[in-house]
Protein backbone atom coordinates (compact mmCIF):
# COMPACT_ATOMS: atom_id res chain seq x y z
CA UNK A 1 0.00 0.00 0.00
CA UNK A 2 1.40 3.52 -1.07
CA UNK A 3 -1.14 6.41 0.27
CA UNK A 4 -2.27 6.67 3.93
CA UNK A 5 -5.08 8.60 5.00
CA UNK A 6 -4.56 10.39 8.34
CA UNK A 7 -7.34 12.71 8.36
CA UNK A 8 -10.09 12.43 6.03
CA UNK A 9 -12.04 15.58 5.42
CA UNK A 10 -16.06 15.03 5.48
CA UNK A 11 -16.86 12.45 2.92
CA UNK A 12 -13.33 11.61 1.03
CA UNK A 13 -13.79 9.61 -2.05
CA UNK A 14 -12.02 7.85 -4.57
CA UNK A 15 -13.26 8.75 -7.99
CA UNK A 16 -13.02 8.34 -11.31
CA UNK A 17 -15.31 9.55 -14.47
CA UNK A 18 -17.51 6.91 -13.41
CA UNK A 19 -19.43 4.05 -14.58
CA UNK A 20 -21.64 3.75 -17.53
CA UNK A 21 -23.99 1.00 -18.81
CA UNK A 22 -25.84 0.34 -15.66
CA UNK A 23 -28.17 3.52 -15.88
CA UNK A 24 -30.84 1.32 -16.77
CA UNK A 25 -31.13 -0.81 -13.93
CA UNK A 26 -31.18 2.78 -11.75
CA UNK A 27 -27.66 2.54 -10.77
CA UNK A 28 -26.40 6.05 -12.13
CA UNK A 29 -22.52 6.81 -13.12
CA UNK A 30 -21.44 9.39 -9.74
CA UNK A 31 -18.06 9.74 -10.34
CA UNK A 32 -15.86 13.02 -9.93
CA UNK A 33 -18.43 16.61 -9.50
CA UNK A 34 -15.89 18.50 -11.37
CA UNK A 35 -14.58 16.68 -13.82
CA UNK A 36 -12.35 19.42 -14.93
CA UNK A 37 -10.59 19.53 -12.18
CA UNK A 38 -10.31 15.80 -11.91
CA UNK A 39 -9.01 16.13 -15.32
CA UNK A 40 -6.05 18.70 -14.47
CA UNK A 41 -4.95 17.16 -11.61
CA UNK A 42 -4.25 14.13 -13.86
CA UNK A 43 -2.78 15.62 -16.23
CA UNK A 44 -0.59 17.55 -14.30
CA UNK A 45 1.16 13.95 -13.22
CA UNK A 46 1.06 12.69 -16.50
CA UNK A 47 -1.84 10.73 -15.94
CA UNK A 48 -4.78 10.10 -18.67
CA UNK A 49 -7.74 12.65 -17.49
CA UNK A 50 -10.03 10.15 -15.99
CA UNK A 51 -8.15 7.61 -13.44
CA UNK A 52 -9.05 7.55 -10.32
CA UNK A 53 -8.14 10.30 -7.73
CA UNK A 54 -9.41 11.25 -3.92
CA UNK A 55 -11.91 13.64 -4.32
CA UNK A 56 -11.82 16.28 -1.22
CA UNK A 57 -14.74 17.87 0.48
CA UNK A 58 -12.90 19.57 3.06
CA UNK A 59 -12.85 21.22 5.79
CA UNK A 60 -9.26 19.71 5.51
CA UNK A 61 -7.02 16.83 4.93
CA UNK A 62 -4.05 15.15 5.50
CA UNK A 63 -2.03 11.98 4.63
CA UNK A 64 0.95 10.04 3.63
CA UNK A 65 2.70 9.14 0.79
CA UNK A 66 4.44 5.86 1.68
CA UNK A 67 6.16 5.14 -1.82
CA UNK A 68 7.47 7.81 -4.12
CA UNK A 69 5.25 9.93 -6.93
CA UNK A 70 4.28 12.84 -8.32
CA UNK A 71 1.51 14.55 -7.02
CA UNK A 72 -0.93 17.21 -7.94
CA UNK A 73 -4.03 18.86 -6.36
CA UNK A 74 -6.58 20.63 -8.40
CA UNK A 75 -10.13 22.39 -7.69
CA UNK A 76 -10.89 24.52 -4.98
CA UNK A 77 -8.48 27.25 -4.23
CA UNK A 78 -6.52 25.69 -0.99
CA UNK A 79 -3.70 26.45 1.05
CA UNK A 80 -1.14 22.82 1.12
CA UNK A 81 1.80 21.68 2.98
CA UNK A 82 4.01 19.05 1.53
CA UNK A 83 6.24 17.65 3.50
CA UNK A 84 5.89 20.81 5.74
CA UNK A 85 6.25 23.24 3.15
CA UNK A 86 4.15 25.41 1.55
CA UNK A 87 2.90 24.07 -1.87
CA UNK A 88 0.52 25.70 -4.91
CA UNK A 89 -2.02 23.52 -5.99
CA UNK A 90 -2.48 23.37 -9.47
CA UNK A 91 1.08 22.04 -9.57
CA UNK A 92 3.10 18.73 -10.03
CA UNK A 93 5.20 18.04 -6.98
CA UNK A 94 7.77 15.06 -6.57
CA UNK A 95 7.57 13.87 -3.32
CA UNK A 96 10.06 11.50 -1.97
CA UNK A 97 8.88 8.50 0.11
CA UNK A 98 7.72 9.12 3.87
CA UNK A 99 6.27 12.57 2.55
CA UNK A 100 3.30 13.81 4.75
CA UNK A 101 0.78 16.18 2.52
CA UNK A 102 -1.60 18.45 4.20
CA UNK A 103 -4.67 20.67 3.23
CA UNK A 104 -5.49 23.68 5.31
CA UNK A 105 -8.90 24.34 6.06
CA UNK A 106 -10.67 28.14 4.48
CA UNK A 107 -10.77 27.04 0.90
CA UNK A 108 -12.06 29.41 -1.57
CA UNK A 109 -14.29 27.18 -3.53
CA UNK A 110 -15.62 23.28 -3.29
CA UNK A 111 -13.93 20.13 -3.82
CA UNK A 112 -10.27 19.60 -4.21
CA UNK A 113 -8.54 16.74 -6.48
CA UNK A 114 -5.39 14.33 -5.64
CA UNK A 115 -4.28 12.73 -8.35
CA UNK A 116 -0.39 10.49 -8.05
CA UNK A 117 1.37 9.56 -11.20
CA UNK A 118 -0.08 6.15 -12.64
CA UNK A 119 -3.27 6.55 -11.01
CA UNK A 120 -4.56 5.40 -7.69
CA UNK A 121 -4.99 1.56 -8.52
CA UNK A 122 -8.16 0.98 -6.61
CA UNK A 123 -10.40 -2.90 -7.55
CA UNK A 124 -13.12 -1.90 -9.74
CA UNK A 125 -16.79 -2.10 -9.45
CA UNK A 126 -18.58 -2.95 -12.30
CA UNK A 127 -15.98 -1.16 -14.51
CA UNK A 128 -15.26 1.80 -12.28
CA UNK A 129 -13.13 3.09 -9.68
CA UNK A 130 -15.50 5.32 -8.87
CA UNK A 131 -17.32 5.35 -4.74
CA UNK A 132 -20.83 5.86 -4.79
CA UNK A 133 -21.77 5.56 -1.34
CA UNK A 134 -25.54 6.11 -1.84
CA UNK A 135 -25.84 3.42 -4.06
CA UNK A 136 -23.89 1.25 -1.43
CA UNK A 137 -20.66 1.32 -3.84
CA UNK A 138 -18.12 2.25 -1.25
CA UNK A 139 -17.49 4.20 1.34
CA UNK A 140 -15.94 7.76 2.63
CA UNK A 141 -12.13 7.32 3.18
CA UNK A 142 -11.16 6.41 7.15
CA UNK A 143 -8.64 7.34 9.27
CA UNK A 144 -5.90 4.88 8.43
CA UNK A 145 -7.04 3.82 5.67
CA UNK A 146 -4.28 2.83 2.74
CA UNK A 147 -4.80 3.03 -1.16
CA UNK A 148 -2.34 1.39 -3.40
CA UNK A 149 -0.24 3.30 -6.60
CA UNK A 150 3.02 2.54 -8.39
CA UNK A 151 6.11 4.03 -6.92
CA UNK A 152 7.43 6.85 -9.05
CA UNK A 153 10.51 4.14 -10.86
CA UNK A 154 13.15 6.86 -10.22
CA UNK A 155 15.45 8.52 -7.09
CA UNK A 156 13.58 11.31 -5.67
CA UNK A 157 15.13 14.17 -4.24
CA UNK A 158 15.02 14.17 -0.18
CA UNK A 159 12.72 16.87 -0.10
CA UNK A 160 9.22 17.52 -2.04
CA UNK A 161 9.81 19.74 -5.33
CA UNK A 162 7.80 21.36 -7.54
CA UNK A 163 7.86 20.87 -11.30
CA UNK A 164 7.93 24.38 -13.12
CA UNK A 165 4.84 24.15 -15.79
CA UNK A 166 1.68 25.37 -14.54
CA UNK A 167 -2.08 25.77 -16.21
CA UNK A 168 -4.35 28.55 -15.71
CA UNK A 169 -7.22 27.49 -13.94
CA UNK A 170 -10.91 27.93 -15.75
CA UNK A 171 -11.76 31.67 -14.98
CA UNK A 172 -14.35 31.59 -11.94
CA UNK A 173 -17.74 32.49 -13.52
CA UNK A 174 -21.53 33.39 -12.16
CA UNK A 175 -22.89 32.64 -15.11
CA UNK A 176 -24.07 29.11 -15.88
CA UNK A 177 -24.37 28.37 -19.94
CA UNK A 178 -27.48 26.11 -20.79
CA UNK A 179 -29.30 24.90 -23.44
CA UNK A 180 -33.05 24.56 -23.10
CA UNK A 181 -34.53 21.27 -21.63
CA UNK A 182 -37.17 19.15 -22.71
CA UNK A 183 -39.87 20.92 -20.96
CA UNK A 184 -39.06 24.52 -21.22
CA UNK A 185 -41.99 25.19 -23.13
CA UNK A 186 -43.97 24.40 -20.69
CA UNK A 187 -43.48 27.32 -18.96
CA UNK A 188 -45.10 30.75 -19.50
CA UNK A 189 -42.99 33.27 -21.76
CA UNK A 190 -43.54 34.83 -18.28
CA UNK A 191 -41.82 32.07 -16.17
CA UNK A 192 -38.97 31.54 -18.74
CA UNK A 193 -37.88 35.35 -18.15
CA UNK A 194 -38.28 35.11 -14.75
CA UNK A 195 -36.11 32.09 -14.46
CA UNK A 196 -33.09 33.67 -16.58
CA UNK A 197 -33.49 37.16 -14.78
CA UNK A 198 -32.70 35.85 -11.36
CA UNK A 199 -30.25 35.49 -9.14
CA UNK A 200 -29.91 31.80 -8.24
CA UNK A 201 -28.33 31.49 -4.87
CA UNK A 202 -26.61 27.78 -4.11
CA UNK A 203 -28.39 26.66 -1.19
CA UNK A 204 -26.22 24.18 1.84
CA UNK A 205 -28.05 21.26 1.49
CA UNK A 206 -26.36 20.82 -2.18
CA UNK A 207 -24.44 17.58 -2.24
CA UNK A 208 -22.98 15.60 -4.70
CA UNK A 209 -26.38 13.82 -5.96
CA UNK A 210 -27.80 17.41 -7.45
CA UNK A 211 -27.01 21.58 -6.36
CA UNK A 212 -30.15 23.48 -4.98
CA UNK A 213 -30.46 26.73 -6.12
CA UNK A 214 -33.22 28.98 -5.10
CA UNK A 215 -34.31 32.60 -6.07
CA UNK A 216 -37.06 34.92 -5.09
CA UNK A 217 -39.68 33.45 -7.77
CA UNK A 218 -42.90 32.44 -7.19
CA UNK A 219 -43.63 28.53 -6.99
CA UNK A 220 -45.61 27.17 -9.06
CA UNK A 221 -48.18 25.00 -9.28
CA UNK A 222 -47.36 21.29 -9.01
CA UNK A 223 -47.43 20.01 -12.46
CA UNK A 224 -47.36 16.18 -12.63
CA UNK A 225 -45.16 14.47 -15.60
CA UNK A 226 -44.55 11.39 -16.34
CA UNK A 227 -40.69 10.08 -14.66
CA UNK A 228 -38.27 10.55 -17.65
CA UNK A 229 -34.60 9.71 -17.72
CA UNK A 230 -32.25 12.83 -16.75
CA UNK A 231 -28.65 13.62 -16.80
CA UNK A 232 -25.94 14.96 -15.22
CA UNK A 233 -26.86 18.69 -15.85
CA UNK A 234 -30.33 18.54 -16.19
CA UNK A 235 -32.16 21.35 -14.22
CA UNK A 236 -35.23 20.04 -12.66
CA UNK A 237 -38.16 23.21 -12.02
CA UNK A 238 -39.20 22.05 -8.29
CA UNK A 239 -42.94 22.89 -7.21
CA UNK A 240 -41.64 24.89 -4.61
CA UNK A 241 -40.04 27.60 -6.61
CA UNK A 242 -36.08 26.07 -6.95
CA UNK A 243 -34.35 24.55 -8.84
CA UNK A 244 -32.19 20.97 -8.51
CA UNK A 245 -29.07 20.79 -11.16
CA UNK A 246 -28.01 16.96 -11.51
CA UNK A 247 -24.88 16.54 -9.90
CA UNK A 248 -23.14 13.14 -10.42
CA UNK A 249 -24.81 10.84 -7.86
CA UNK A 250 -27.89 12.15 -9.91
CA UNK A 251 -31.21 9.42 -9.88
CA UNK A 252 -31.49 8.17 -12.93
CA UNK A 253 -35.09 8.81 -13.25
CA UNK A 254 -37.02 12.09 -12.30
CA UNK A 255 -40.29 13.23 -11.90
CA UNK A 256 -39.77 17.35 -12.01
CA UNK A 257 -39.54 19.26 -15.86
CA UNK A 258 -36.62 19.46 -17.08
CA UNK A 259 -36.48 23.11 -17.95
CA UNK A 260 -32.62 23.95 -18.74
CA UNK A 261 -29.85 21.43 -19.29
CA UNK A 262 -27.03 22.85 -17.90
CA UNK A 263 -23.70 23.25 -20.88
CA UNK A 264 -21.11 20.36 -19.88
CA UNK A 265 -18.30 23.31 -20.77
CA UNK A 266 -19.92 24.65 -17.39
CA UNK A 267 -20.24 21.78 -14.76
CA UNK A 268 -16.42 22.77 -13.25
CA UNK A 269 -17.88 26.50 -12.78
CA UNK A 270 -21.09 25.40 -10.61
CA UNK A 271 -19.23 22.00 -9.11
CA UNK A 272 -17.01 25.32 -7.63
CA UNK A 273 -19.92 27.09 -6.35
CA UNK A 274 -20.07 27.58 -2.62
CA UNK A 275 -23.27 27.58 -0.31
CA UNK A 276 -24.48 31.19 -0.52
CA UNK A 277 -23.07 32.34 -4.07
CA UNK A 278 -25.35 33.88 -6.48
CA UNK A 279 -25.48 32.36 -10.04
CA UNK A 280 -27.41 33.63 -13.63
CA UNK A 281 -28.22 31.23 -16.36
CA UNK A 282 -27.55 32.40 -19.64
CA UNK A 283 -29.23 30.16 -22.78
CA UNK A 284 -27.27 28.78 -25.59
CA UNK A 285 -28.19 27.11 -28.63
CA UNK A 286 -27.33 23.60 -29.10
CA UNK A 287 -24.26 23.98 -31.11
CA UNK A 288 -22.68 26.76 -28.96
CA UNK A 289 -22.81 24.23 -26.49
CA UNK A 290 -21.00 21.54 -28.14
CA UNK A 291 -18.34 24.24 -29.65
CA UNK A 292 -17.50 25.15 -26.19
CA UNK A 293 -17.13 21.67 -25.32
CA UNK A 294 -14.36 21.14 -28.25
CA UNK A 295 -12.75 23.61 -27.17
CA UNK A 296 -12.56 22.69 -23.45
CA UNK A 297 -11.27 18.80 -25.32
CA UNK A 298 -8.95 20.70 -27.20
CA UNK A 299 -7.19 22.60 -24.11
CA UNK A 300 -6.44 19.28 -22.45
CA UNK A 301 -4.97 18.13 -25.45
CA UNK A 302 -2.26 20.64 -25.32
CA UNK A 303 -2.14 20.71 -21.76
CA UNK A 304 -1.26 16.96 -22.03
CA UNK A 305 1.65 18.04 -24.82
CA UNK A 306 3.32 20.62 -22.59
CA UNK A 307 3.47 17.68 -19.95
CA UNK A 308 4.75 15.40 -22.13
CA UNK A 309 7.46 17.08 -23.27
CA UNK A 310 7.84 18.79 -19.59
CA UNK A 311 7.75 15.05 -17.66
CA UNK A 312 10.52 13.47 -20.52
CA UNK A 313 12.75 16.36 -19.37
CA UNK A 314 12.64 15.45 -16.05
CA UNK A 315 12.85 11.52 -16.75
CA UNK A 316 9.37 11.08 -15.90
CA UNK A 317 6.98 8.36 -17.06
CA UNK A 318 3.64 9.50 -18.57
CA UNK A 319 0.77 7.56 -18.20
CA UNK A 320 -1.63 9.33 -21.14
CA UNK A 321 -3.26 5.95 -22.52
CA UNK A 322 -3.35 4.24 -19.02
CA UNK A 323 -7.15 3.18 -18.20
CA UNK A 324 -8.20 2.52 -14.94
CA UNK A 325 -7.21 -0.39 -12.93
CA UNK B 1 -47.16 2.91 -36.17
CA UNK B 2 -45.88 6.18 -35.15
CA UNK B 3 -42.38 6.93 -35.10
CA UNK B 4 -41.58 9.06 -32.15
CA UNK B 5 -40.13 11.90 -31.63
CA UNK B 6 -36.12 12.28 -30.90
CA UNK B 7 -35.16 15.67 -29.16
CA UNK B 8 -31.46 16.40 -28.10
CA UNK B 9 -30.64 16.64 -24.18
CA UNK B 10 -27.49 17.59 -24.03
CA UNK B 11 -24.53 17.65 -26.44
CA UNK B 12 -23.66 14.46 -26.97
CA UNK B 13 -27.31 12.86 -25.50
CA UNK B 14 -31.18 12.55 -27.43
CA UNK B 15 -34.12 11.65 -25.62
CA UNK B 16 -36.84 9.25 -28.43
CA UNK B 17 -40.37 10.70 -26.70
CA UNK B 18 -43.57 8.57 -27.49
CA UNK B 19 -47.12 9.83 -26.62
CA UNK B 20 -47.04 10.36 -22.79
CA UNK B 21 -48.40 8.12 -20.70
CA UNK B 22 -47.96 4.80 -18.17
CA UNK B 23 -49.05 2.15 -20.35
CA UNK B 24 -47.85 -1.37 -21.59
CA UNK B 25 -48.23 -1.33 -24.70
CA UNK B 26 -46.33 2.34 -25.66
CA UNK B 27 -43.80 0.39 -22.70
CA UNK B 28 -43.36 -2.37 -24.52
CA UNK B 29 -42.05 -0.23 -27.69
CA UNK B 30 -39.75 2.01 -25.22
CA UNK B 31 -37.68 -1.62 -24.97
CA UNK B 32 -38.34 -3.01 -28.12
CA UNK B 33 -36.61 0.44 -29.29
CA UNK B 34 -33.98 0.16 -26.78
CA UNK B 35 -33.29 -3.80 -27.88
CA UNK B 36 -32.75 -2.83 -31.47
CA UNK B 37 -30.49 0.19 -30.81
CA UNK B 38 -28.40 -1.66 -28.29
CA UNK B 39 -27.77 -4.72 -31.24
CA UNK B 40 -26.80 -2.21 -33.91
CA UNK B 41 -25.19 0.44 -31.95
CA UNK B 42 -22.39 2.34 -33.36
CA UNK B 43 -18.89 3.23 -31.78
CA UNK B 44 -18.92 5.72 -28.89
CA UNK B 45 -22.42 4.48 -27.52
CA UNK B 46 -22.75 5.26 -23.51
CA UNK B 47 -26.13 3.99 -22.22
CA UNK B 48 -29.58 3.24 -23.51
CA UNK B 49 -32.15 4.26 -20.47
CA UNK B 50 -35.44 3.36 -20.46
CA UNK B 51 -38.40 5.14 -18.78
CA UNK B 52 -42.10 4.65 -19.15
CA UNK B 53 -42.80 6.19 -22.37
CA UNK B 54 -39.45 7.79 -23.50
CA UNK B 55 -35.50 6.57 -23.94
CA UNK B 56 -32.11 8.22 -23.39
CA UNK B 57 -29.60 7.50 -25.73
CA UNK B 58 -26.47 8.99 -24.89
CA UNK B 59 -22.89 9.31 -26.40
CA UNK B 60 -18.91 9.55 -25.26
CA UNK B 61 -17.62 12.90 -25.38
CA UNK B 62 -15.11 11.00 -27.56
CA UNK B 63 -17.74 10.83 -30.59
CA UNK B 64 -18.36 14.70 -29.90
CA UNK B 65 -17.64 15.46 -34.04
CA UNK B 66 -19.80 13.06 -35.16
CA UNK B 67 -23.10 14.48 -33.45
CA UNK B 68 -24.25 15.13 -36.56
CA UNK B 69 -23.93 11.80 -37.92
CA UNK B 70 -25.02 9.79 -35.23
CA UNK B 71 -28.10 11.80 -35.16
CA UNK B 72 -28.35 10.97 -38.44
CA UNK B 73 -27.94 7.42 -37.59
CA UNK B 74 -30.23 7.51 -34.46
CA UNK B 75 -33.46 8.80 -36.84
CA UNK B 76 -33.18 6.14 -39.40
CA UNK B 77 -32.84 3.46 -36.66
CA UNK B 78 -35.66 4.76 -34.64
CA UNK B 79 -37.90 4.33 -37.97
CA UNK B 80 -36.13 0.51 -38.48
CA UNK B 81 -36.94 -0.60 -34.67
CA UNK B 82 -40.39 0.93 -34.91
CA UNK B 83 -41.15 -0.72 -38.08
CA UNK B 84 -40.55 -4.23 -36.01
CA UNK B 85 -43.37 -5.67 -33.75
CA UNK B 86 -42.38 -5.03 -29.90
CA UNK B 87 -40.18 -8.43 -28.68
CA UNK B 88 -41.99 -11.19 -27.37
CA UNK B 89 -41.69 -10.18 -23.09
CA UNK B 90 -38.41 -12.23 -21.52
CA UNK B 91 -39.04 -15.60 -20.01
CA UNK B 92 -41.16 -14.88 -16.24
CA UNK B 93 -39.53 -14.52 -13.02
CA UNK B 94 -41.57 -15.66 -9.87
CA UNK B 95 -40.27 -13.29 -6.99
CA UNK B 96 -40.97 -15.03 -3.60
CA UNK B 97 -42.94 -12.99 -1.20
CA UNK B 98 -44.42 -13.39 2.36
CA UNK B 99 -47.17 -11.57 3.26
CA UNK B 100 -47.75 -12.70 6.37
CA UNK B 101 -47.90 -10.21 9.05
CA UNK B 102 -45.67 -11.43 11.10
CA UNK B 103 -43.59 -8.97 8.40
CA UNK B 104 -45.09 -5.72 9.58
CA UNK B 105 -46.95 -4.08 6.52
CA UNK B 106 -49.93 -2.11 5.33
CA UNK B 107 -52.23 -4.82 4.39
CA UNK B 108 -55.19 -4.04 6.85
CA UNK B 109 -54.77 0.05 5.96
CA UNK B 110 -55.01 -1.29 2.43
CA UNK B 111 -58.07 -3.22 2.94
CA UNK B 112 -60.06 -0.12 5.17
CA UNK B 113 -59.11 2.42 2.36
CA UNK B 114 -59.69 -0.13 -0.56
CA UNK B 115 -62.95 -1.62 0.95
CA UNK B 116 -61.66 -4.97 0.02
CA UNK B 117 -61.07 -8.10 2.11
CA UNK B 118 -57.12 -8.79 2.58
CA UNK B 119 -57.20 -11.88 1.16
CA UNK B 120 -59.52 -10.19 -2.53
CA UNK B 121 -56.18 -7.74 -2.21
CA UNK B 122 -53.44 -10.66 -2.24
CA UNK B 123 -55.55 -13.15 -4.62
CA UNK B 124 -55.52 -9.74 -7.09
CA UNK B 125 -51.88 -9.06 -6.29
CA UNK B 126 -50.71 -12.81 -6.88
CA UNK B 127 -53.32 -13.52 -10.49
CA UNK B 128 -51.54 -10.65 -12.20
CA UNK B 129 -48.82 -10.37 -14.36
CA UNK B 130 -46.72 -7.39 -14.21
CA UNK B 131 -44.31 -5.81 -16.77
CA UNK B 132 -41.12 -4.09 -15.74
CA UNK B 133 -41.33 -0.33 -16.90
CA UNK B 134 -38.39 1.11 -15.69
CA UNK B 135 -35.81 0.94 -12.82
CA UNK B 136 -34.90 3.86 -11.37
CA UNK B 137 -34.94 5.79 -7.85
CA UNK B 138 -32.45 3.13 -6.60
CA UNK B 139 -30.51 0.67 -7.93
CA UNK B 140 -32.22 -2.49 -8.50
CA UNK B 141 -35.84 -0.62 -7.94
CA UNK B 142 -38.02 -2.02 -10.44
CA UNK B 143 -41.53 0.12 -11.44
CA UNK B 144 -43.77 -3.05 -12.46
CA UNK B 145 -47.45 -2.91 -13.61
CA UNK B 146 -50.02 -2.41 -14.13
CA UNK B 147 -52.10 -3.07 -10.47
CA UNK B 148 -55.35 -4.17 -10.77
CA UNK B 149 -57.66 -1.12 -11.22
CA UNK B 150 -59.16 -1.70 -7.47
CA UNK B 151 -56.11 -1.71 -5.68
CA UNK B 152 -54.61 1.52 -7.01
CA UNK B 153 -53.74 4.41 -3.99
CA UNK B 154 -51.71 7.35 -4.05
CA UNK B 155 -48.55 7.02 -2.54
CA UNK B 156 -48.25 8.01 1.46
CA UNK B 157 -48.19 11.94 2.22
CA UNK B 158 -45.12 11.29 4.56
CA UNK B 159 -42.68 8.93 3.57
CA UNK B 160 -41.52 6.86 6.26
CA UNK B 161 -38.37 3.91 6.66
CA UNK B 162 -38.76 0.49 4.29
CA UNK B 163 -37.03 -2.50 5.05
CA UNK B 164 -35.18 -3.71 2.36
CA UNK B 165 -37.36 -6.57 -0.19
CA UNK B 166 -40.71 -4.42 0.63
CA UNK B 167 -42.76 -5.25 -1.85
CA UNK B 168 -44.66 -2.38 -2.09
CA UNK B 169 -47.39 -0.43 -4.42
CA UNK B 170 -48.51 2.80 -4.88
CA UNK B 171 -50.30 4.98 -8.08
CA UNK B 172 -51.30 1.69 -9.80
CA UNK B 173 -47.56 0.03 -10.16
CA UNK B 174 -45.60 -2.43 -7.36
CA UNK B 175 -42.13 -2.24 -6.78
CA UNK B 176 -39.42 -3.67 -4.79
CA UNK B 177 -37.26 -1.75 -2.62
CA UNK B 178 -33.47 -3.26 -3.10
CA UNK B 179 -32.32 -1.90 0.14
CA UNK B 180 -33.52 -0.02 3.42
CA UNK B 181 -34.64 3.42 2.59
CA UNK B 182 -37.04 5.77 2.88
CA UNK B 183 -39.98 4.93 1.29
CA UNK B 184 -43.62 6.25 0.30
CA UNK B 185 -45.30 3.14 -1.09
CA UNK B 186 -47.81 1.06 0.68
CA UNK B 187 -46.05 -2.33 1.71
CA UNK B 188 -47.81 -5.82 0.66
CA UNK B 189 -45.32 -8.09 2.04
CA UNK B 190 -41.28 -9.01 1.95
CA UNK B 191 -39.00 -11.30 -0.67
CA UNK B 192 -36.13 -12.65 0.64
CA UNK B 193 -34.39 -12.02 -2.39
CA UNK B 194 -31.90 -9.73 -3.21
CA UNK B 195 -32.68 -7.26 -5.73
CA UNK B 196 -29.15 -5.78 -6.41
CA UNK B 197 -25.87 -6.67 -5.54
CA UNK B 198 -23.21 -4.61 -7.13
CA UNK B 199 -20.49 -7.60 -6.75
CA UNK B 200 -22.65 -10.24 -9.16
CA UNK B 201 -22.23 -10.46 -12.68
CA UNK B 202 -25.99 -9.82 -13.49
CA UNK B 203 -25.93 -6.74 -11.08
CA UNK B 204 -30.10 -6.45 -11.14
CA UNK B 205 -32.31 -9.61 -11.26
CA UNK B 206 -35.31 -7.52 -12.59
CA UNK B 207 -34.56 -5.67 -16.09
CA UNK B 208 -36.60 -3.37 -17.99
CA UNK B 209 -38.86 -5.55 -19.85
CA UNK B 210 -39.07 -8.52 -17.77
CA UNK B 211 -41.93 -10.34 -17.06
CA UNK B 212 -42.87 -10.70 -13.52
CA UNK B 213 -45.69 -12.68 -10.94
CA UNK B 214 -45.54 -13.09 -6.61
CA UNK B 215 -45.43 -16.47 -5.62
CA UNK B 216 -46.64 -16.44 -1.86
CA UNK B 217 -44.81 -17.82 0.85
CA UNK B 218 -44.67 -18.52 4.57
CA UNK B 219 -42.92 -16.93 7.13
CA UNK B 220 -40.87 -19.67 7.77
CA UNK B 221 -40.33 -20.31 3.79
CA UNK B 222 -39.14 -16.50 3.82
CA UNK B 223 -36.74 -16.59 6.90
CA UNK B 224 -35.06 -20.09 5.17
CA UNK B 225 -34.17 -18.04 1.49
CA UNK B 226 -32.80 -15.45 3.16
Amino acid sequence: MSLRILKPGVLDTVQDVGRFGYSHLGLGPAGAVDEWAMATANTLVGNAPHLPVIEMNGPSASMLFLQATCVAVAGACAAMLVGGLPMPTNRAVLVPAGTPLRIMGGWQGQRLYLAVAGGLEVPPVLGSASQHVQAGIGQALQAGEELAYKALPCSASLQPRMLPYFFAPLPASQVLPAITGPEWNSLTTLEQAQLLQANWVVQPQSNRMAVQLAASVPARPSRSMVSAPVSRGTVQYLPNGQLLVLAAEHQTIGGYPRVLQLARHGWSALAKAMPGQALRWQLISLPAARQALAEQQKLLVRMQSAVAYALSAHGLPTYFYQHGH
Amino acid sequence: MLTPAIVPLHETAWLIRWPPGIDAATNARVHACAAWLRRHAPIGLLQIVPAYDSLLVEFSTTVLPQMQEIEAWLQWAVQQASMHAPEMPSAEVQIPVCFDHALPNDLEFLAANLQLPVQEILTRCISATYQVFMLGFLPGFAYMGPLHESLVMPRRSQPRVVKAGAVAMADGQVGIYPRTSPGGWHILGYTPLRMFDAAATTPALLQPGMSVRFEPISFTQYQALL
